[in-house]
């Protein structure tokens, strides 16, 4: 069967790339505006297949729609459910199946439509609620956040990445990508992205926001993606994995994380409250920012069985006072190995007022490895592993020997 | 120089300069290939560009170089018509509040997270407009009060309000951290997100504010003699100061709609203009258009070009390049002008 979509905006999508988001395309209204959609839904269309063949083939079929209705609109339900959900992250996922339709399979004999049948169109719903459609496997997925690459290349779909940014260097192979800037919104090149022909952009929910716009003006699909918990980095995970066929490699993923969690939270949970230790967890030197419980960090540090001393933020990374820092006193201060000027005891000795905090008379003063703890990848319980090991290394080691 | 000469070469230089922005980038377009596709849009001859090509510059190089030449002659004219107003050579258009005003718009449009648009127009760029109206608006019904210099208490009106509107700015973005870093890049200045329908509004917008101003370029130079002198040549000082500030608004409008806030080159296009053309307003304004439109084009060709394949915020260019450029002119020429004190 072929789902057909309507002819819309088509004046030069002889211009597109692939044929992939016209065709994906009907797939949103259809879910979007499910009550009109009937009618149009038994129009044909010309689809151009660029890459690849650059034949054009013509498809003419009716797409039956009253049950796949149902189901699109019960999964639109989902979706908007999830959307008010503000920390759950990409879910609701439809896979279309592609029935073959008889009668169209005999007006387009040639072998090319057989490729065509194996890609299923899909509808997801990302971070900031927006249904996305598009057809799956994606081949050239371009990623602009550090987190996504790892996470794409932990699933074995590393292969289909064609472009990503200058930060993303793990693993190894990601060196080897072309650039299309630095990480920021001003910095990356939207000539860069297009002149990689992707079929898939993977962006950072929050950071890249506007980028949506531009992209959506190329028909080149965004999903707006990141992770701010260990379970958003599961659901993303789960997510790529269904889109690139590595489902099986996502979940081998998941469980391989969920039972180092299960270790490493076994580890601490033996500790009684008199010895758990206060931590600061310093983000950023200057302004002084650290990690309120609402981030994946402060996650960690109530994971790994330490106190937060700033546990009643609101914000995610708030900029704080150095006062309260002094007064909280904590027992431990952690910080990422990549601040631009890296902290010591020394560093922190230095500061007003900051020498007889618990941390600095006790040289409980650690760095984490900037790399895995900064992001929210796949990594990150290596973060976590590495603070139990500095905050609680008798724990750490007697869990170790058992 | 005859000023007809210099609005002549000056705009020359301009076309030269779009037609060769548009062959560089970060993928490099060929001059023939450029001209192939333009003539194949007229149906002349057949494009010579593949269409990933042919996508990088018609959906992103073209409308990215019209913006960049609307947004910089924006800057110029708005610069020249508040340096008349104020008579004063450090007067920008952002000085009475349009830019605070539009970076609150865009920041509440953000924080609130319209995804809204009208005429093509996206959100951000119409809560950027109603934002920078409305407070030169209230800066003018402050201003407007003081009876005698009504300039300065304009200016001093506008610098307050200003920094209370950035305060706001900056108190919002303390409570939404997680927005933080889009209207960080929106209040940099970028020229990076504009479509077509961009460069429509803001092309709109520019001739509205070009033609205001261009029709007061008579009482902007009468103006120039002072405000006894000029209420004496029977100019209504009230009115014309109301007509300056719309036309000026409606043309920094057009600039911040479209590139957020881009420094600089609304203060130094109309000195260099001066410089060239003299002080009457009539050749000013259109000189200062075509200055500012070349400086923030060859800053925007910089931008994007020299950490290929990364971009940089155009408005980090414009300031660095610009101003050691500004400060030779100011060296060698005496840039500032006789007629702005």
């Amino acid at each position: 069967m072929k789902l057909q979509c309507r002819k819309r905006r088509f004046s030069d999508a002889r211009r597109r790339f692939s044929e992939a988001r016209m065709y994906g395309a009907s797939i949103h209204h259809e879910v979007a505006g499910v009550s009109t959609e009937g009618s149009r839904l038994g129009q044909s269309v010309d689809r151009t297949r660029v890459r690849g063949t650059h034949s054009v083939r013509r498809s003419h079929g009716i797409f039956w729609l009253s049950r796949k209705t149902e189901v699109l609109t019960h999964v639109y339900q989902q979706a908007a459910r999830h959307k008010r959900h503000r920390f759950s992250s990409v879910v609701a996922i439809v896979l279309l199946t592609v029935v073959g339709c008889t009668s169209s399979a005999t007006q387009n004999p040639d072998p090319a439509n057989a490729v065509a049948n194996e890609h299923q169109a899909t509808v997801v719903s990302d971070r900031l609620g927006r249904t996305v459609s598009f057809e799956i496997p994606p081949r050239r997925i371009i990623s602009l956040s550090p987190s996504t690459t790892e996470l794409l290349f932990a699933i074995d779909a590393g292969d289909l990445i064609v472009g990503a940014t200058e930060h993303c260097d793990f693993p190894a192979a990601a060196n080897g990508l072309p650039r299309v800037g630095g990480g920021t919104l001003t910095s990356i090149s939207r000539e860069m992205i297009v002149s990689l022909e992707p079929d898939l952009v993977i962006a950072k929910w929050d950071s890249h926001e506007p980028l949506v716009k531009t992209m959506e003006l190329l028909e080149i699909p965004i999903l707006m993606m990141g992770a701010d918990s260990i379970d958003d980095i599961f659901a993303d995970a789960r997510t790529l994995g269904g889109l690139t066929n590595h489902a099986k490699d996502a979940e081998s993923l998941v469980d391989q994380m969920q039972s180092r969690l299960e270790t490493l939270t076994a580890c601490v949970r033996g500790i009684p409250d008199s010895e758990r230790r206060t931590v600061f967890y310093e983000v950023w030197d200057d302004p002084l920012m650290t990690a309120g419980p609402n981030s994946f960090i402060g996650e960690l540090l109530e994971i790994g069985g330490m106190k937060n001393i700033f546990a009643d933020a609101k914000q995610r990374y708030p900029k704080i006072s150095s006062e309260v820092a002094v007064a909280r006193r904590p027992d431990v201060i952690l910080a990422p190995s990549t601040h631009a000027t890296r902290v010591s005891i020394d560093s922190l000795r230095q500061r007003q007022g900051w020498q007889d905090i618990p941390a600095i008379r006790d040289d409980a003063v650690f760095l984490i490895d900037g790399d895995q703890v900064s992001r929210c990848g796949p990594r990150v319980i290596n973060a976590l592993e590495e603070m139990i090991r500095t905050v609680y290394p008798n724990h750490y080691n007697a869990s170790e020997s058992r | 120089m005859r000023p007809a000469v210099v609005l002549v070469v000056s705009t020359g230089l301009l076309v030269a300069l779009a037609i060769g922005s548009l062959c560089v980038g970060a993928v490099p377009i060929s001059l023939h290939g450029i001209v192939s596709c333009f003539g194949a849009l007229l149906g002349v001859s057949e494009t010579g560009l593949g269409s990933t090509e042919h996508t990088i510059l018609m959906q992103l190089r073209l409308p990215r170089v019209i913006t960049a030449c609307l947004v910089g002659a924006s800057l110029g004219v708005a610069g020249a018509g508040f340096q008349g107003l104020f008579r004063n050579p450090l007067a920008d258009p952002y000085v009475i509040g349009a830019s605070s005003g539009a970076a609150l718009g865009v920041t509440i449009a953000i924080v609130l997270g319209i995804q809204w648009s009208l005429f093509g127009l996206t959100g951000n760029a119409i809560a950027a407009v109603v934002g920078s109206v409305l407070v030169v608006a209230v800066v003018f019904g402050i201003g407007a009060v003081g009876q005698n210099n009504s300039a300065l208490s304009l200016l001093l009106a506008g610098v307050a309000i200003s920094s209370m509107v950035n305060a706001i700015v900056s108190l919002l973005m303390f409570w939404n951290d997680d927005k933080v870093v889009v209207i960080l890049a929106w209040v940099m200045g970028s020229l990076a997100d504009n479509s077509w329908n961009a460069v429509r509004t803001t092309a709109i917008l520019f001739v509205l504010g070009l033609l205001v101003l261009g029709s007061l370029s008579r009482q902007l130079d009468a103006f120039s003699l002072g405000d006894v002198a000029s209420r004496s040549l029977g100019l209504s000082l009230g009115r014309f100061r109301f007509a300056v500030v719309a036309g000026c608004s409606v043309t920094t409008a057009a600039a911040v709609s479209a590139a957020g806030i881009i420094g600089f080159v609304g203060l130094i296009a109309p000195h260099i203009a001066r410089s060239l053309v003299g002080t009457r307003h009539s050749w000013l304004i259109p000189t200062s258009g075509s200055i500012g439109a070349l400086i923030l084009l060859s800053a925007d060709d910089v931008a994007r070009t020299i950490t290929r394949p990364s971009e940089l915020p155009v408005g980090i260019v414009t300031a660095l390049l610009g101003c050691p450029f500004f400060l030779y002119l100011l060296k060698s020429r005496s840039v500032s002008g006789n007629a702005t004190v």
